[in-house]
């Protein structure tokens, strides 16, 4: 690249990049560059009961989380309740807790490995 | 302010080159002990047959890709550590930041939010587009233009860093009226006898957790006031970081505001905490 193009292009790629931020300030679609830190969540509190050939025992769905995280929607308990009993370790599991999120504080239950709200 | 100087310049402004080596520097360390540490707490096994991560793999990239992200993963966590360590050495630089940020981006495979992620492909991208890295640990002063649009982008993409999660949080009820802080804290309270690997994933003092993790009425109304000054702080610190006069007090509040932050995840807000104060080298001529 000749020496007199390079400020040009550097001038061009600064323009983009300041344009593909101001996207992250709209509605526009797009995951980069949009800081969704600590703003929404939903958190779920819930103590659960796994049945195994007719043994009971607690199931802890927080050691099937990423180290360092707590933060669990439904949909996600779901999926760790479809992992645990898929993979064949309870026959089903049971429980009650509470979910709380933008909207407040709602009961929740898990009736037969299936979250009910 | 430098800063819009070399704008109006188109970069030709001489700046000291020695601020983006020191970020570089910065940038591998912090690489290092985020790669570290990704090798601990189940890190290592992850993607072994049966756990959820790899079932949750080869739902999102397929059996043929999944297996193969498995195979890769053990020697890229390996590789990539002694990249990262490389570079903050100044050994090879600019391989060492290329394979470092291939095993950062690896992370976008299977991780949720990966925030802290593309910051660090970011803030690594300018580093590549720098045209003096250094070599070693030694740090050069003789101003030249070899680092100053490097220099503006790195300000430019924490400064949009700041302001675009203030204004995702003044958009969010649940952030704004205090709900996110006090429900989360609440819920740590609850929960924290329950959580694997504890050590080094949570510093919430004590005092907090009793006075203000009962999402009362009046905790939910103390976190609010809180949320209104993080939210401040985000939008004010850019500027005040590239005024001189406000620069060292815009240093000691944004490492003040990144401890706070780091209480609630100390483990998890390395990367993010580590590389936007480090940024902070840019910022200040």
């Amino acid at each position: 690249m000749p020496e007199s193009m390079l400020p040009a292009a550097q001038i061009v790629i600064t323009i983009a990049l300041v344009a593909w931020m101001i996207t992250g300030f709209t509605p526009l679609p797009g995951r980069w560059l949009r800081w969704k830190m600590f703003c929404r969540a939903t958190f779920t509190i819930v103590q659960l009961t796994g049945t195994k050939d007719g043994h009971t025992e607690p199931v802890n769905v927080y050691d099937h989380l990423s180290p360092g995280s707590f933060i669990l929607g439904p949909p996600q308990l779901q999926t760790v309740l479809d992992h645990l009993t898929a993979s064949g370790r309870y026959d089903r599991i049971d429980g009650i807790g509470r979910v709380l999120s933008a909207r407040g504080e709602q009961p929740v239950k898990v009736v037969a490995s299936r979250v009910v709200l | 302010m430098w800063f819009f100087d070399a704008l109006s310049s188109g970069f030709t402004r001489p700046t000291d080159p020695g601020r983006l080596q020191m970020f570089r520097i910065i940038f591998g360390t912090v690489l290092t002990t985020r790669f570290a540490l990704a090798l601990g707490q189940g890190g290592w096994d992850r993607f072994v047959p049966g756990s959820l991560s790899l079932r949750l793999a080869e739902h999102r990239l397929g059996p043929r890709r999944s297996r193969l992200l498995a195979a890769a993963y053990r020697p890229a966590l390996l590789i990539r550590t002694a990249a990262a360590l490389a570079l903050a050495l100044g050994a090879a630089p600019r391989l060492a930041l290329l394979v470092t940020l291939a095993g950062a981006a690896m992370e976008l495979l299977y991780l949720k939010s990966p925030n802290a992620v593309r910051y660090t492909l970011l803030t690594g991208a300018c580093l590549g587009l720098a045209g003096d890295l250094g070599h070693g640990v030694h740090i050069e002063h003789t101003p030249s233009a070899a680092n100053t649009w490097a220099l503006c982008l790195l300000v430019l993409i924490t400064t949009d860093v700041y302001w675009n999660s203030a204004w995702q949080k003044i958009r969010s009820d649940q952030f704004r009226s205090g709900l996110y802080l006090a429900q989360w804290v609440h819920t740590y309270t609850q929960v924290r006898q329950h959580l694997p690997h504890r050590r080094g994933q949570y510093a919430v003092p004590a005092v907090v957790l009793h006075r203000l993790g009962n999402l009362t009425d009046r905790d939910v109304r103390l976190w609010r006031l809180i949320a209104a000054v993080v939210i401040t702080a985000e939008l004010a610190l850019p500027i005040a970081l590239l005024i001189p006069q406000t620069t060292p007090y815009a240093v000691a509040a944004g490492v003040a505001m990144h401890a706070a932050f780091s209480c609630l995840k100390p483990r998890q807000l390395i990367t993010f905490s580590g590389l936007t104060t480090g940024t902070y080298v840019a910022f200040s001529a």
